[in-house]
């Protein structure tokens, strides 16, 4: 199957699962499929640096953060109303990129990862420390939540579940739409073509600063929506938006779905979403079976769950022939 | 004046554990690559062993705690053998992935086993030492932190002799330096690898008996040491072993130093504050390794 036919694919099995959560209307299955489209946007931006430029940010949730917490200054102390915030968060989560883009991009491999995470810890601590603005540890309650009158639909409400997902899988199609629209560009090729060789694409004359900058702001305005939708679905906005947990959940639903793939990091999403409130019959066992159930999906399936094709150990009659080793590149 | 001399020896103590935990990540780091996620729970693992061994079965303290850090360390071997050794293969960047969600996977294992195990409540190790201070120049003194810094420098003393000195360590350290080259030559470099993770999970599993006998030991205490052992790597240069121990007490000094003028709610920002500017003057850490990172 081409890549168009799986994506096509893919879209039609997400329009009848969103459509049959719709129907079958439990609020309990409606608030999984909420969190995981909202941590699919995150997915999605994450993927853009970890996946296809190949840069790893680690300190990817800070944008998440800085989103939860500008929709939530600016809804409660300023008094704007949520859609203006939602507008606002994702240009500081922007501008927030490009400052720490300054600092970070002059590095690479293991100092990137430590740096980006720097970032994200001090956030988290003058999250903390800054009483004055954050409220401190308390965070922030009591968000307005989201709620407007759409023509021929009628009200739509984050109080209300299925309002709730509704708002979440908009900004999700808008994300998928934005990633489409550069990964599908020359910026996306030229993000490969970096990923793969860096200084080979110097040579031919791709500015690998200018195209990692674009990388990292479009990947933080996907985590400030991510952040400002979340925040307004919750209520409230606490140190703990930038937690460490959220990181590595981030990471795991691209890393688990498939990196640098296009469908990868929804799938993931919702697959990380998903099974740990399957665990649930397990009780305190469910954290460590959920640990070797990400121990064996690395190990059986190391490039992401879509890169696997069952349906090739389905054809009968055919021998499996193991996939043809890649030609090792060397000086010719 | 001994306000000072009181935090810079406090953050001496912090910082050999430090140390030690750092210098194990550089050898993981250094030899395979991988930025292990679980070595703040190979650390809090040792403390828990320590805590069941002496506290609950009575064994004598000195006895348990060489038992507890062997038995991490073949845990160490193990998870080389049977987890980390099968993601090679694969580009430089999906094995980096790859390593990282193993080592995700396995902290999230060991930390919530602990706490079924364990349960939450933190526990304290019984300690033989006496806890009268030693007063030294006006300047007390715990037993137990006197022991917890003096056994770190004797360790990595050790260490430094070991790896400088004898064959094993020449073998380590060639590899260390190009893995090709010591493969060709005939080095066993899948079995030095097996070798330096168990030593690896040993230098983590022995900073922590000794952070777990002056403090608490709890089934999350391994997440935050992680980060701090990985912040001290970044910050003496990745794959260096002065720089990591350096940069071990440097952390140690400035936290405590940050938390007695400071902060102390801000304590655990300002390492990775210090790793951020130091990173904007040095891109590659104070003292970084010869080695060239592929």
């Amino acid at each position: 199957m081409s890549a168009r036919v799986r994506i096509s694919l893919g879209l039609a099995v997400a329009t009848g699962a969103a459509a049959a959560l719709f129907i079958v209307d439990d609020a309990y299955l409606m608030r999984i499929a909420t969190l995981g489209a909202i941590f699919a946007i995150l997915a999605l931006g994450l993927n853009l640096t970890a996946g296809h430029l190949g840069l790893f940010d680690f300190g990817y949730i800070l944008y998440f953060g800085i989103g939860g917490y500008t929709t939530a200054l600016l809804t409660l102390r300023a008094g704007w109303s949520w859609e203006a915030a939602l507008v606002a968060s994702v240009l500081m989560s922007v501008a927030v990129g490009l400052l720490v883009g300054v600092v970070v991009l002059r590095l690479r491999g293991p100092y990137f990862v430590i740096a980006t995470f720097s970032f994200l810890t001090v956030a988290y601590y003058v999250a903390i420390n800054w009483k004055e603005v954050t409220n401190g540890p308390l965070g922030l309650i009591g968000l307005p939540a989201p709620a407007f009158n759409l023509p021929a639909i009628g009200r739509v409400e984050a109080l209300d579940p299925a309002g709730a997902l509704a708002i979440a899988l908009t900004g999700l199609l808008i994300a998928v739409a934005v990633v489409w629209r550069v990964v599908e560009s020359g910026a996306g090729r030229a993000w490969h073509a970096i990923r793969d060789n860096e200084d080979l694409a110097a040579s031919v004359g791709i500015d690998a600063t200018a195209y990692a900058f674009l990388a990292l702001a479009v990947s933080a305005g996907l985590g400030g929506l991510g952040g400002s939708i979340y925040a307004g679905y919750v209520g409230i906005v606490t140190p703990e938006i930038f937690a460490f947990g959220h990181m590595v959940n981030v990471l795991l639903m691209v890393v688990i779905g498939g990196t640098g793939t296009f469908l990868g990091p929804i799938v993931g999403a919702f697959l990380v979403e998903t099974v740990p409130e399957l665990l649930r019959v397990a009780e305190s066992f469910r954290l460590p079976i959920f640990g070797l159930l990400l121990i064996a999906a690395i190990l059986f399936a190391p490039q992401g769950v879509v890169s696997l094709r069952p349906w090739r150990a389905l054809r009968a009659g055919r021998p499996r022939v193991p996939p043809v080793p890649p030609v090792e590149e060397g000086p010719a | 004046m001994e306000t000072l001399v009181q935090q810079v020896l406090d953050g001496l103590m912090i910082g050999a554990a430090y140390a030690l935990m750092a210098t194990g990540l550089t050898i993981i780091f250094g030899l395979m690559d991988v930025v292990n996620f679980a070595h703040g729970e190979f650390y809090m693992l040792a403390a828990f062993l320590l805590f069941q061994l002496s506290a609950v079965m009575g064994v004598p303290y000195f006895v348990a705690l060489p038992v507890a850090v062997l038995s991490v360390g073949a845990l160490g071997v193990v998870v080389q053998r049977t987890l980390v050794r099968r993601l090679r293969g694969g580009s430089r960047l999906n094995y980096l992935y790859a390593t990282s969600i193993a080592t995700i996977g396995l902290s999230i294992v060991l930390q919530n086993g602990a706490q079924l195990v364990w349960g939450a409540v933190p526990k304290s190790i019984p300690q033989p030492f006496p806890t009268e201070p030693i007063l030294l120049a006006g300047v007390a003194l715990s037993p137990v932190r006197l022991f917890i810094l003096l056994t770190s420098i004797v360790v990595i003393a050790v260490l430094g002799i070991g790896l400088m000195r004898t064959l094993a360590g020449r073998m380590v350290r060639a590899t260390f330096q190009d893995r090709e080259a010591a493969a060709l030559i005939g080095l066993p470099v899948d079995r030095i690898d097996a070798l330096a993770f168990g030593g690896g999970t040993m230098l983590a599993a022995l900073a922590g008996v000794l952070l777990g006998s002056a403090f608490q030991v709890y089934p999350t205490m391994g997440g935050l040491a992680t980060l701090k052992a990985f912040t001290v790597v970044i910050l003496g240069g990745m794959g260096s072993f002065p720089g990591a121990i350096a940069g071990g007490f440097l952390l140690g000094v400035s936290e405590s130093m940050a938390a007695g003028y400071i902060s102390a709610g801000l304590k655990d920002a300002i390492g990775f504050a210090v790793v951020v500017a130091v990173l904007m003057i040095r891109p590659t850490g104070l003292l970084p390794a010869v080695r060239r990172l592929r």
